[in-house]
């Protein structure tokens, strides 16, 4: 009788924790202040409702060891309420973002992190051209064009201290027309010079001074042939080798990381796959789609191959591709490609009550 | 002379040497490019070259118009060379058996001459079909396998529609009739024998269908709204949709040609719509609430399960295969161009450089078929008109602006 009132006993005990076992996973704070005090809850939406008695609730995943805030972003273990000002876009230059952050160390690269006071707390290290928000003062950010250092010239020659379109200056499109311009230079005194040596050798009579003349002419060919085979060397071997570039990422692939990362460490390259934030995917308005996005230039067909091919990896993903636009405030001229992983907002008139009279 | 005179005169010619080259490799004007080889699609135009100007993006997406592009492969290797300068009308493509040949049909504005140019025929020149003159073509359609057109122009503020059937010899006369004045829009038959045409009322706009010449009309049915288009994409089903307007609530309705019962299909704001060949599917683009920009979707007509269509064509720019019904082509924006852009599309306000995709409405499948001004040749274009050819072996397009008339090779 013991044992069976014992097994009784133990089993009631256990039937009682059991709800508390099951969703110990899981876990609620009503808000930052109380982070500390989480309970445990049965579903991550019975926590993540915005209601006004919790305004900034954290889920807590006690498995996974992660935060997630009211949007869905996995936040680091909450320290307070933060408004971070930073630049969200593509192209890296438009107008600041804001947005509540419960750990300075959430806010983007580059993004000014103030308290509930306004007071600047942080400001994140910088590897782009950041957004300067107005309650804060700003380092001038450096003149750069396209991940190049810049410059100002004091005096501007078209064509050499800026691309021939009229693009900004950098020092990277100096150095290629100096080559251009020296590589004609070079080309010119050659010539010259065996005209010199020609007419030299022609007019001497005396045999030093026609000796003379044919080498100023024999050293003007091989002058020729150098000035021609430096550069028709350098384009055999390839003729990227004749680009000048300080940009750290010229094959495009400067990743935007995910909400802990950079937002931006330089335009992207035409045809380029970047790793799109957070905030950056909810920025599209397209609901559910990959981190990972197709960037291309507005007004150029060459990235029409990469269109196809991030075209035929959504659709083995079930998705959709769809052009979009980050920061379009004004300026912006790259189009981000995404896959978008559901049916979206449908529009049939399936209802019996549909007709041409409703509208 | 001696040494010295020598010397001088060695300088003043090096120094007139230098200024020649710095002149000419500085201060030379450009000269124009060679224009390019002889394209074996036809001889009409060889410059695959020409810009498309006048033109501006929207949308928020920029200011980069269309610019055109230099060619890196020969031309008749491409896929897509000009056939007509401009400015077209309307092109088809006709096939001819014996001998087995595939003509570009296609209607000068100028002067409504038709005229056809064999496909990959080097050394072809255009041969005309119909030298009835009628300038002043905003609008045409081809019946009766491309034997016969109904075009519209203005006249005087009263929009006239006439048909002109080709003569079938050199002897036979060119067969001119002239439909109702102010014929809102329509369409014809996929057999192209017979013609379905929307005229005004005071209470919205009635529904005709008559033989193509516009001979044997009978009234198939009323609706109380004015601003509508018509297609006649399957023997059975007219699709009548309201035009396109932003901020504006469409619907697409489905007409039975015989019975001229009126089903609603699909609403929604800025909603323009176009159906594949047996209307088993609509494919319809609208804006939804908070989108950045319109969504493009296929309605299975029956059972009316939905899909979101890749990259967004519009209907405007599609055409269906001649081959397949499931099979359309489409013209689809190489960059975003956000919500509105098709209001200004429509009022040539805003243009952008397109790519060619074909789609599947049964598999929702989407391939990019080519982008002109890229290495498949050709130069940036805003693409409207699309025409396929019955095998489905070429496309056919009009550019908007210039008007001019373009190629595309599918392959087999």
């Amino acid at each position: 009788m013991k044992k069976i009132l014992a097994v009784i006993t133990i089993t009631t005990a256990l039937a009682g924790f059991i709800p508390a076992t099951v969703y110990a996973d899981l876990e609620c704070g009503s808000s930052f202040d109380n982070y500390a005090t989480f309970n445990s809850v049965q579903s991550a939406s019975s926590c993540l409702t915005n209601n006004p008695a919790a305004p900034n609730p954290i889920l807590y995943d006690t498995s996974t060891n992660t935060y997630t805030s009211l949007d869905g972003k996995v936040v680091s273990k909450p320290t307070g309420v933060y408004t971070c000002t930073y630049t969200n876009d593509l192209s890296g230059g438009t107008g600041p973002q804001t947005s509540t952050v419960y750990n300075p160390a959430d806010c983007p690269s580059g993004g000014v992190v103030q308290n509930q006071s306004g007071q600047i707390v942080n400001q994140q290290q910088t590897s782009a051209p950041a957004a300067t928000p107005a309650a804060a003062p700003a380092a001038t950010p450096a003149n750069t064009s396209n991940g190049n250092l810049g410059y100002t010239p004091l005096e501007p020659i078209q064509g050499i201290t800026s691309g021939a379109n009229g693009s900004a200056p950098d020092f990277p499109t100096l150095l290629d027309n100096l080559f251009n311009v020296l590589i004609t230079i070079g080309a010119l005194i050659a010539v010259l010079s065996l005209t010199i040596g020609g007419v030299q050798y022609m007019v001497s009579e005396a045999l030093p001074n026609k000796k003379r003349g044919l080498d100023r002419a024999r050293a003007a060919l091989w002058g020729m042939l150098l000035v021609a085979g430096a550069w028709l060397i350098l384009h055999t071997i390839n003729p990227q080798l004749l680009n000048f570039t300080l940009n750290p990422c010229p094959s495009g692939n400067c990743s935007i990381t995910p909400s802990s990362g950079n937002p931006n460490t330089g335009t992207p390259a035409n045809g380029s796959i970047v790793t799109l934030s957070s905030d950056q995917q909810a920025q599209t308005g397209l609901g559910p789609i990959d981190s990972q996005a197709l960037v291309t230039n507005n007004g150029e067909t060459s990235a029409v191959d990469q269109i196809q091919s991030f075209n035929n990896q959504c659709m083995q993903h079930a998705g959709v591709m769809l052009a979009s636009n980050l920061g379009t405030a004004g300026g912006a001229n790259q189009t981000v490609w995404v896959c978008q992983h559901t049916a979206g907002t449908a529009y049939a008139c399936n209802t019996p009550g549909c007709s041409a009279a409703a509208i | 002379m001696n040494i010295r005179t020598s010397y001088i005169g060695i300088g003043v010619a090096g120094l007139l040497l230098v200024f020649g080259f710095a002149w000419f490799f500085f201060f030379r004007p450009a000269t124009p490019a060679n224009p390019a080889p002889a394209s074996g699609f036809g001889s009409v135009v060889n410059n695959n070259s020409t810009s498309v100007s006048g033109n501006q993006s929207a949308g928020g997406s920029g200011t980069n118009g269309i610019q055109s592009i230099s060619q890196t492969q020969p031309v008749a290797q491409q896929k897509i060379v000009e056939v007509a300068q401009g400015p077209v009308v309307a092109a088809t493509i006709v096939q001819t058996l014996r001998p087995t040949t595939t003509l570009a049909r296609y209607i000068s504005a100028q002067d409504g001459h038709v005229y056809d140019l064999p496909l990959d025929v080097p050394g072809a020149v255009p041969r005309v079909v119909s030298n009835t003159t009628i300038p002043g073509g905003y609008r045409a359609l081809w019946a009766q396998g491309g034997s016969a057109v109904l075009m519209q122009y203005l006249e005087g503020g009263v929009t006239k529609t006439v048909y002109v059937g080709f003569p079938a010899s050199s002897t036979a006369p060119t067969r001119v009739q002239f439909l109702p004045d102010n014929i809102i829009d329509f369409a014809v038959s996929p057999d192209g024998k017979s013609v379905a045409y929307l005229l005004s009322t005071p209470g919205g706009s009635s529904g005709y269908t008559a033989a193509a010449n516009g001979t044997g009309a009978q009234k198939l049915f009323s609706l109380p709204l004015s601003q509508l288009l018509i297609s006649w994409p399957s023997p059975g089903t007219l699709l009548v949709a309201s035009k396109s307007a932003s901020g504006v609530p469409g619907i697409a309705l489905a007409v039975d040609v015989k019975s001229g019962i009126v089903s609603p299909l699909v609403y929604g704001p800025d909603l323009t719509a176009f159906a594949d060949g047996n209307f088993s599917h609509v494919i319809y683009q609208t804006q939804p609430p908070g989108a950045a920009a319109p969504l493009t979707y296929i309605h299975t007509v029956r059972g009316g399960a939905e899909r979101v269509l890749s990259l967004s064509p519009y209907p405007e720019q599609c055409t269906t295969s001649r081959s397949s019904v499931s099979v359309f082509y489409c013209a689809t924006p190489l960059e975003y161009v956000g919500s509105g852009y098709l209001d200004l599309w429509h009022a040539g306000a805003a243009s952008v450089a397109d790519m060619l995709l074909m789609f599947n409405s049964a598999s929702g499948t989407s391939t990019v078929l080519a982008a002109p001004g890229s290495s498949d040749g050709g130069s940036q274009a805003d693409i409207f008109q699309l025409a396929a050819s019955p095998d489905d072996h070429y496309l056919l397009y009009v550019t908007k602006g210039d008007r001019s008339l373009w190629g595309v090779r599918l392959g087999s």
